[in-house]
């Protein structure tokens, strides 16, 4: 790596910022989405600009592009250089002529940034058209395999007669790429590229985007609010916080030895990859999962002769968790880990096997017979946004689960206010709607939610997924004193395998509704049995750098 | 006690906050403020039109038939908009005729909220053989023209006004079975519903407590509309003979008893027509302005 950063620095820059401000309208939080930001993108280098959600790392790439949301959002001051012409002047069509022949971008959702209603070749044919190049409708099509088949797709004629929902995720995001390559642009914007992604895929498209860049020596600025990331790909590292840039260097330097107290506590956050070795839990079994089986869609033909489709969302699954203990769920999205959660807690019904709770079996009841057990499985959901009635007070919110149960309003009320300190919120936080406060807020209120029914058993349906990465680290703490405190059992259902190896006692790897691999977390991790699991090991990225252990000061 | 207070205070400021900024969003829409306007004024004057009317609105003044209005040659002040064909003053009637405007958009929303809702909650919370059966019945109600259907009905219960009023609510409620059970159908696939149910919530619980006060905006929003909607198929009706019966002073049924003097005193139908015009527009402009300031999701783009 020292050695092309040497071949980089001989270079001129291809886009160079100088003093760059975009003002945001007045009723915003802070004056400045980017304030004085300066930096270099060199030719043959990735350039990664990390931060936290609202940093204005996206806002930055987007005035680049001139994409910032006019009239509200505008640059205040400061030059883009891009080729000796200053971007933050020239005209909106000059700009066009500009995007996707000379700098090329590459979004976050797959989905929403394809046409969902236009094959493949066609939006690709769209690219060239739009930017006049005069080439035969021959050679176009002769162009769009040759790049399909650039960015790794098998059979490019077949997927480029394609239409966008024919395709997977992973598919989907190499043909953005492919378009973003297609006029071979000098400079690529990536935004959070592989967020939505699942990790084996992940590893797959940061593995092209490096090889692309490599081939067509760009640069690219590549956006991400994960540090693995970066330690995957990053040549240099830019850390942005409230807009403003924090540090930048070398990626070795500020992934290991990061000089910024903001970059020493983003990096500390972030949860190691390798797992202590922990005491077997021996207390009580809380829950036993036996054979556990739900299938969604029927075998059955539709009224129009289609033939139903069955996905296998749980297939024998069997598994069990004590007292105090943290059972992780790990997989990849559609793995069936959810799902499994849900059935336990009875928000689906399963198709057969026992979920033995405190010796009765939860399938077997009835909805009357379940809803005094109710209040022993609790559960904490993925989108805080989501998860919380938007026209409920927080203290309603806490307290329906205690007086649905009939606890007189006073006591539970005060419950709550007690809560609300254990979670960490100010008790007037009772009488306020959920929409002010912020997403880890809310996660607070729904684990205070939760446990108001002092459950025996907790559920988190990742949980922590949604969050930034130091507000993650203190809502796993959180998890993790309650825990402790109260001694519950707890499903822990995520797709992240580093927070899995911090929080799990034991580890279950799930894949196609199946559990492959299942033990505990240390032996999961340091000597993984499955083809699956290490698999996924191998696909985590930034796996080789080791989180440092930093001093602060 | 000072917590007592202050969180009270935070509290009356919080909604203080929201009423502003509802209000704020409305105020943008000028023509929803003109409609509020115009509509406030026909309120009073509905709510007290015994004291301004000037004369009772089914008496006859035989001594003054078809009287034209005071802008026109031969008015005269004692009768500012005439006299009908019968010497009834028409000011007075059109100011008591305001009363029932108001009245038969009231009862057929109040009708159409409560059942359409409570059948919409009932077929999103009931996937299957309940909701097909409320569903397809929609569906048929809907398959018919709603000033015919509104028609035969009436002509079954017999022409009054109160069995209009009916026909008018039945012809309108399955848009609002559709909207509710769309909204629930949405909110129900969220966490917070689902966290509920976790609890052991009922289902009357997730209904009424959850999930109706999360698709309220809408409804409101369709609600106005209907009222205006309501008002012009009342008007129909007693044009057609079928809503209020004569003498009783409902605009509708006042177009029809003018038809026959179209031609030679146009007023007649021209001051409840334009009565009706301008009050139904007033609805439907306040209910743009409703949908701008609720439900920003329905906001036609601004050009």
């Amino acid at each position: 790596m020292s050695e092309t950063m040497k071949n980089v620095n001989a270079k001129d820059p291809i886009l160079s910022i100088k003093d760059l401000s975009v003002s945001l309208p007045a009723r915003a939080d802070r004056p400045f989405a980017v304030e004085n930001m300066s930096f270099e993108v060199y030719p043959g280098e990735i350039l990664c600009i990390v931060g936290e959600s609202g940093s204005g790392k996206s806002m930055s790439s987007n005035a680049v592009m001139g994409l910032l949301p006019k009239p509200h959002v505008n640059i205040a001051s400061g030059e883009i250089l891009f080729e000796g012409q200053d971007l933050a002047q020239i005209s909106d069509r000059q700009m066009q002529s500009i995007r996707g022949s000379k700098i090329g971008m590459i979004f976050q959702e797959p989905m929403t940034a394809l046409n969902p209603v236009m094959k493949v070749n066609k939006q690709l044919e769209e690219v060239f058209n739009s930017h006049h190049l005069k080439l035969s409708k021959k050679q176009v099509k002769a162009k769009i395999i040759e790049m399909l088949d650039d960015v790794g797709l098998p059979d490019p004629s077949i997927i480029g007669n394609s239409y966008p929902f024919e395709l997977s995720g992973g598919q989907r995001q190499r043909v953005m790429i492919a378009m973003a390559l297609a006029l071979e642009p000098k400079l690529l914007i990536a935004d959070e590229p592989t967020t939505a992604l699942d990790v084996t895929t992940q590893a797959q498209i940061l593995k092209l985007i490096a090889q692309l860049q490599d081939k067509h020596d760009m640069g690219v600025i590549f956006i991400t609010h994960d540090f693995g990331v970066v330690a995957e790909i990053a040549d240099r590292v830019i850390v942005m916080q409230l807009g403003k840039i924090v540090e930048q260097g070398p990626a070795e330097q500020v992934l290991n030895r990061p000089e910024h107290p903001y970059t020493k506590k983003l990096i500390s956050t972030v949860p190691s990859l390798t797992a202590k070795k922990k005491e077997p839990v021996t207390a009580d079994v809380v829950v036993s999962v036996k054979n556990l089986f739900k299938t969604y869609g029927s075998g059955k033909k539709s009224f129009f002769g289609a033939p139903g489709r069955v996905v296998h969302a749980a297939k024998d699954v069997s598994l069990e968790i004590r007292k105090g203990e943290t059972l992780g769920l790990v997989g990849e999205s559609g793995s069936g880990k959810s799902t499994v959660g849900r059935c336990i807690i009875r928000l689906h019904e399963s198709d057969s096997g026992v979920i033995d709770f405190h010796g009765q079996d939860l399938l077997s009841l009835t909805d009357k017979e379940m809803m005094p057990l109710r209040q022993h499985i609790q559960m904490i959901f993925q989108d805080p946004y989501a998860s919380l009635n938007p026209r409920r007070k927080i203290g309603d919110i806490i307290t329906e689960g205690p007086t649905i149960h009939g606890v007189p309003k006073a006591e539970s009320w005060k419950k709550a206010e007690e809560l609300l300190e254990i979670v960490g919120l100010d008790k007037y936080a009772l009488k306020r709607y959920p929409h002010e406060f912020s997403g880890g807020q809310r996660q607070r209120i729904g684990i205070a939610r939760a446990l108001a029914m002092s459950p025996k058993l907790l559920i988190a349906d990742e949980a922590v997924s949604a969050l930034d990465v130091s507000v993650q680290a203190q809502v796993l703490q959180l998890l993790d004193e309650i825990k402790t405190k109260m001694d519950l059992a707890m499903l822990f259902v995520t797709h992240d395998l580093r927070v899995a190896a911090q929080v799990c006692d034991n580890i279950a790897v799930m894949r196609l509704g199946e559990i492959v691999e299942y033990g505990p977390t240390y032996e999961v991790f340091t000597n993984p049995q499955h083809e699956y699991t290490k698999s996924l090991l191998e696909a985590v990225p930034g796996k080789e750098w080791v989180v440092p252990e930093l001093v602060f000061d | 006690m000072n917590v007592e207070s202050s969180t009270n205070q935070t509290q009356q400021s919080a909604m203080m906050a929201m009423l502003a900024s509802f209000w704020f969003e409305f105020r943008q829409n000028k023509g929803a403020l003109y409609g509020l306007i115009f509509i406030s004024i026909l309120a009073f004057i509905a709510i007290f039109a015994d004291f301004i009317s000037p004369y009772d609105p089914i008496e006859q003044y035989r001594d003054v038939l078809k009287l034209p209005p005071i802008w026109a040659e031969g008015g005269s002040w004692a009768h500012i908009l005439g006299t009908d064909a019968l010497g009834r003053d028409m000011l007075s009637r059109m100011i008591y005729g305001s009363r029932y405007s108001f009245y038969i958009g009231s009862i057929v929303i109040f009708f159409c909220l409560t059942i359409g809702i409570v059948l919409g909650l009932l077929a999103a919370f009931n996937r299957g053989f309940i909701e097909n059966t409320i569903m397809r019945l929609m569906d048929i109600i809907l398959a018919f023209p709603s000033l015919l259907m509104a028609l035969a009905l009436v002509a079954v219960l017999g022409p009054s006004l109160e069995n209009a009023m009916i026909a008018i609510a039945v012809v309108f409620i399955p848009h609002f079975v559709r909207l509710t059970r769309a909204q629930a159908l949405a909110e129900l696939g969220k966490d917070y519903v689902a966290s509920s149910r976790s609890m052991g919530a009922s289902t009357f619980r997730l209904m009424f407590i959850n999930v109706l006060p999360n698709c309220m905006a809408p409804i409101i929003v369709q609600a106005t509309m209907s009222f205006s909607s309501a008002i012009l198929d009342a008007a129909a009706l007693g044009f057609l003979g079928m809503g209020a019966q004569p003498p009783s002073p409902e605009w509708g049924t006042m177009l029809a008893d003018a038809r026959q003097y179209i031609l030679s005193d146009p007023w007649m139908m021209g001051v409840p027509g334009l009565a009706i015009l301008f009050t139904v527009l007033s609805i439907n402009l306040i209910g743009d302005g409703l949908r701008d300031a609720l439900d920003p999701k329905m906001k036609t783009a601004k050009g």
